[in-house]
């Protein structure tokens, strides 16, 4: 017997020498259009990390330099050092999160459901808009301190209970402490996308791309390396990585999830500066590392249609539009037409006006036109600094433009200067040169600031009141973003004032030319756009310096040397024409700041591979809405079957129907408890619906039958379907396990419905045998087949499919190839041998 | 007569000097720590004796300020207006305030070397320039001190070394206007 057993033990160990091979990588979850845009409201459990290593390679270069060191020997290892430092403390703070060391914190404290800590809720309001923040700092500080003591995480989960009532059970991710068969985070460096990705390329996977898959499995370390070590990274600009978490329960990580991230975030910011075990990991770059920008540096991106924070429709989420172009690989050529240099910007929400119904799962963002995952990296991380970088120095010189104009030229002297530049044509005279200056002036400003004719007014307004610029970055500046705007509301009035007042068609008379290149650039891009037209204001103001010695307003520097560079405005309409270009640039990084900077306290977030995350939060996509007007056709085409009494062919029921009882339509039809045609046998009216029913056959819906209290009736009739489908694993086997009016249902394949309920209401019996005998059954078909097809819609009704690395590597394995049968259990999420 | 008018007129600059003198420049050392150097050789030894203690010398460790190693809004303020919007107002500071602010730990340091520059190449002509234009005689890398804030973050700009004399620093104060001469 034990031999025999040996023996078999053997043969097994021998035939299935791959069976259970590990890749530390979660199953792949594909969606749909629908499914991707309900996603978005999941945390995500895997994600890819990308370190910037740009600014700190510069400081480590000068390092060298200052120090007298080899400057590549420096810079090589202060990069390998910043790496190792930011991939090691994402590691500690996740352990002491699962370890119930850290607690988490609340990422809405407006939530009810769950325990909100009363210090953290207060001091999250208090420093909400603010540039730093000491109570939040102070008190993030207390947690670190607490979950570095040397103690059980039992006695750490007690003191931070004590501190700000953190819950046991509302507040840790974890219910018990971590064990090592308990989650788990695996950390790869990506080398290349490949088919380990597959989910961001396609929707509903075929057997090809579970081959592909597998091939990918096979060769894994040709697309992953290990996270710590160095000798791999070839590109010492951008890293890229891949974090997976495993093995936290799944009802608790989607209640959680989205208080993990924001905990991580949060902790990882403090952490990078003050914790103790960053001057461990980052030895002698410490001082440098504090120095840094750690925000900006590192950025999280699910790899997957869920979301790292929850989709609110803000100006966070909104801004997450602008990932997506500086991924795109041709983003450089293209620029130019992105809103962001618009003249002045429509701003991020206006994309899901123009383009409701865009791309997703189908490599939007150009992951395959790069060979290397480091390249893609590099190119959407400069893109994005690179735009950042050009707005920022746009806004410091705006703003310090204005500090300066509102310091130095006093609104009631506008008027005045006015006058005096423009006196001549005042007095009916001037020349062309002159009579341009003054149209560019008012037609600027009539278009910024006119109370009725201006199209950007209402934007300025409602942007004056935000502080996000304030935040994140203008905290060198005099004066704050309302401020500033308030300055130019008010002179932008004494300009129209002006304007107004003017002789319009004696000044701009037939003899008038208007020379278009005058006008400043963003007026050009705004209302000429597709002419391209270069803006002359710089060299017409130029024209002006050789006539007119003294500016109205210049640097100290102006009096050693006399340059245009250490002008700040020549003349009133000058200043007020640069004051117009300053309120454009500031509206701009505004308009995009969240796109472009991270929060002060938050390591950046985004969800660049789900573009209807936005779309669903702001209502502009209902993932539900195909499902409502597919039943909504099914029904009113029933409906109208119903109502003909000439039209044949309507499903009655016999009165042995109980009503709540959940039950298939082909189980009914089996069961003799519904007819469709006396002349046809059950077994013939299930094929013959087939076509036209289609998924709904089997479908378990509960019976609802009208008016059952005093039914007077022996028969029902048919009145329709309500079913809202949801995610199924396989198209003709949806099934329903949610939803009020459903009971339980086995949901081994975890699938999701709505709910679903086959209708009925009570008719005569002499009605029911005069419609048998008539006619085509028109209308009833027609519903089928619209409701088919709407069935068969691969965008808009939601779906998912699976993929998971290990069952597919051992079917591979074992055929060499991957039969076409294991497809539909792949897809299922199940194994296949 | 004219000898000893001498004599007391290099006398009385002595005294001044030694009374206002403070030169200091700042370095990294190889432990890649940042510290800001007073050269008491050339100024007054009681400086160096009340900031640490030492005759000659005084090494300060500075720490780096938060978000100073980096391409922020302020940074590039600072970089690309030095000179231009941030301005000598040629008052000479008051060196006890000056001392106190060393002391305290909570200053910031830059020269046209800093290793904060993220705008231009490192000792770029440029930035040279820039800075150089802040002192009345030439100096090499005039070292312009800011205060720190209290979250670490670097503050308003107060003074500039330049060779052994420093002066108080302004923002946004170097600005001439026609307007209010005209009417």
């Amino acid at each position: 017997m034990f031999k025999i057993l040996f023996s078999l033990f053997l043969a097994m160990t021998i035939s299935l020498p791959t069976l259970g091979k590990e890749f530390d990588l979660n199953p792949l979850r594909f969606t749909n259009r629908a499914q991707c845009a309900l996603d978005s409201n999941m945390p995500a459990d895997s994600v890819f990390l990308i370190i910037n290593n740009v600014d700190p390679g510069r400081a480590f270069y000068k390092l060298a330099k200052l120090t007298g060191s080899d400057p590549k020997v420096v810079t090589k290892n202060g990069i390998e050092v910043f790496r190792y430092t930011v991939i090691n403390l994402f590691q500690i703070i996740h352990n002491k999160l699962l370890n119930r060391e850290l607690p988490l914190l609340p990422s809405d404290t407006t939530r009810l459901e769950r325990h909100l800590p009363d210090d953290y809720t207060k001091f999250s309001a208090k420093c909400s808009g603010q540039n730093s923040c000491k109570s939040m700092q102070s008190y993030i500080q207390f947690l670190w301190e607490n979950s570095e003591r040397k103690t059980s995480s039992a006695s750490k989960v007690i003191k931070n209970y004590e501190l700000d009532n953190f819950h046991s059970k509302d507040n840790y991710l974890v219910e018990k402490n971590f064990e090592k068969e308990g989650p788990k985070l695996f950390c790869h460096y990506l080398k290349k996308f490949s088919p380990l990705q597959a989910h961001l390329y396609g929707t509903k996977p075929n057997r090809k791309a579970y081959e592909q898959f597998a091939v990918a499995l096979d060769k894994i370390d040709d697309y992953l390396g290990e996270c710590d070590r160095f000798d791999n990274h070839e590109n010492l600009k951008v890293a890229a990585y891949q974090f997976d978490i495993a093995g936290v329960k799944e009802k608790h990580w989607n209640e959680l999830g989205f208080d993990y991230w924001h905990s991580l975030k949060t902790y990882f910011s403090w952490a990078f500066r003050n914790a103790s075990v960053v001057r461990e990991l980052s030895n002698q770059y410490y001082s440098i590392f504090k120095g840094l920008e750690i925000e900006n540096l590192v950025m999280l991106m699910p790899n997957s249609c869920k979301s790292i924070e929850a989709p609110k429709c803000n100006s966070d989420l909104l801004g997450q539009k602008a990932i997506r172009e500086f991924a795109q690989s041709d983003f450089k050529t293209q620029a130019f037409d992105a809103d962001i240099f618009d003249g002045v910007p429509n701003g991020p929400q206006d994309d899901l006006v123009t383009d409701p119904f865009t791309e997703v799962n189908t490599d939007i963002l150009d992951l395959s036109e790069f060979d290397l995952a480091s390249q893609w990296a590099q190119n959407m991380t400069s893109n994005l600094s690179g735009t950042r970088n050009t707005i920022k120095n746009n806004v410091v010189k705006a703003v310090n433009f204005i500090n300066i104009m509102s310091r130095h030229f006093p609104l009631q002297k506008f008027e005045v200067e006015f006058q005096k530049q423009f006196q001549t044509i005042l007095n009916s005279g001037g020349n062309n040169a002159a009579k341009n200056e003054l149209y560019y002036l008012c037609s600027e400003y009539y278009f910024l600031a006119h109370e009725t004719f201006s199209s950007v007014r209402g934007n300025l307004d409602v942007l004056a009141k935000t502080n996000i610029l304030d935040e994140m970055v203008l905290g060198f500046s005099q004066k704050n973003i309302s401020e500033l705007f308030s300055y130019f509301d008010i002179f932008s009035k004494q300009v129209i004032g002006a304007c107004s007042k003017l002789s319009q068609k004696e000044i701009f008379d037939d003899e008038f030319e208007l020379e278009k290149a005058g006008y400043a650039q963003w007026y050009l891009d705004k209302t000429a756009k597709e002419k391209r037209i270069q803006s002359q204001f710089k060299a017409k103001q130029l024209e002006k310096l050789s006539k007119r010695v003294q500016p109205l307003i210049s640097y100290k520097l102006f009096e050693s040397y006399p340059t245009f560079d250490n002008i700040v405005c020549l003349d009133a309409s000058h200043c007020a024409r640069e004051l117009a270009t300053s309120v454009v640039e500031i509206f701009r990084a505004v308009t995009y700041a969240s796109s472009l900077w991270a929060k002060k306290d938050q390591i950046a977030s985004n969800s660049g591979f789900n573009p209807y995350a936005e779309r669903l939060a702001c209502k502009v996509y209902d993932p539900w809405f195909k499902t409502k007007s597919m039943i909504f056709n099914l029904v009113s085409d029933i409906g109208q079957a119903a109502l003909t009494f000439t039209t044949p062919g309507l499903i009655y029921g016999r009165l042995g129907l109980q009503p709540g009882r959940v039950v298939s339509f082909k189980q009914l039809v089996k069961e003799g408890m519904i007819e469709y045609d006396p002349q046809m046998k059950p077994q013939r009216i299930v094929a013959g619906l087939a076509a036209d029913f289609g998924p709904l056959l089997g479908v378990p819906c509960k019976i609802s039958i009208a008016n059952t209290a005093n039914n007077p009736y022996e028969n029902f009739r048919f009145v329709g379907i309500s079913a809202g489908t949801c995610s199924s694993k396989e198209e003709h086997t949806t099934i329903a396990n949610s939803g009020s009016d459903v009971s339980d249902l086995p949901v081994e394949d975890r699938s999701a419905c709505a709910g679903c309920q086959i209708n009925f209401e009570g008719v005569a019996t002499s009605l029911t045998h005069v419609a048998q005998n008539v006619g085509p059954i028109y209308f009833l078909v027609r519903g089928f087949v619209r409701l088919y097809k709407a069935l068969k819609d691969p965008h808009n009704i939601p779906r998912d499919w699976e993929a998971v690395p290990s069952d597919i590597y051992d079917t591979y394995k074992k055929y060499g190839y991957i039969p076409e049968r294991c497809v539909k259990k792949f897809r299922k999420g199940r194994a296949c041998r | 007569m004219s000898l000893i008018r001498v004599f007391l007129f290099s006398f009385i600059m002595i005294l001044s000097h030694n009374a206002y003198s403070l030169v200091f420049y700042n370095q990294w050392n190889q432990s890649f720590e940042k510290e800001l150097v007073l050269d008491c050789d050339y100024g007054e030894e009681s400086i160096c004796l009340e900031v640490c203690n030492e005759e000659r010398l005084c090494v300060v460790k500075e720490e780096v300020c938060q978000n100073c190693v980096a391409n922020t809004a302020q940074m590039s303020d600072v970089f690309t207006n030095m000179g231009r919007t941030y301005v000598n107002t040629t008052e000479i500071a008051d060196i006890d305030s000056v001392i106190d602010l060393i002391k305290s730990g909570e200053f910031v340091s830059i020269n046209s070397k800093s290793l904060y520059n993220m705008i231009y190449e490192f000792d770029s002509f440029e930035l040279r320039q820039n800075f150089q234009s802040l002192c009345p005689v030439h100096v090499g890398y005039p070292v312009v001190i800011f205060d720190k804030l209290s979250n670490g973050e670097m503050g308003k700009v107060r003074y500039v070394g330049c060779g052994d004399t420093t002066y108080v620093m302004d923002h946004n104060s170097g600005i001439s206007s026609t307007i209010s001469e005209l009417y």
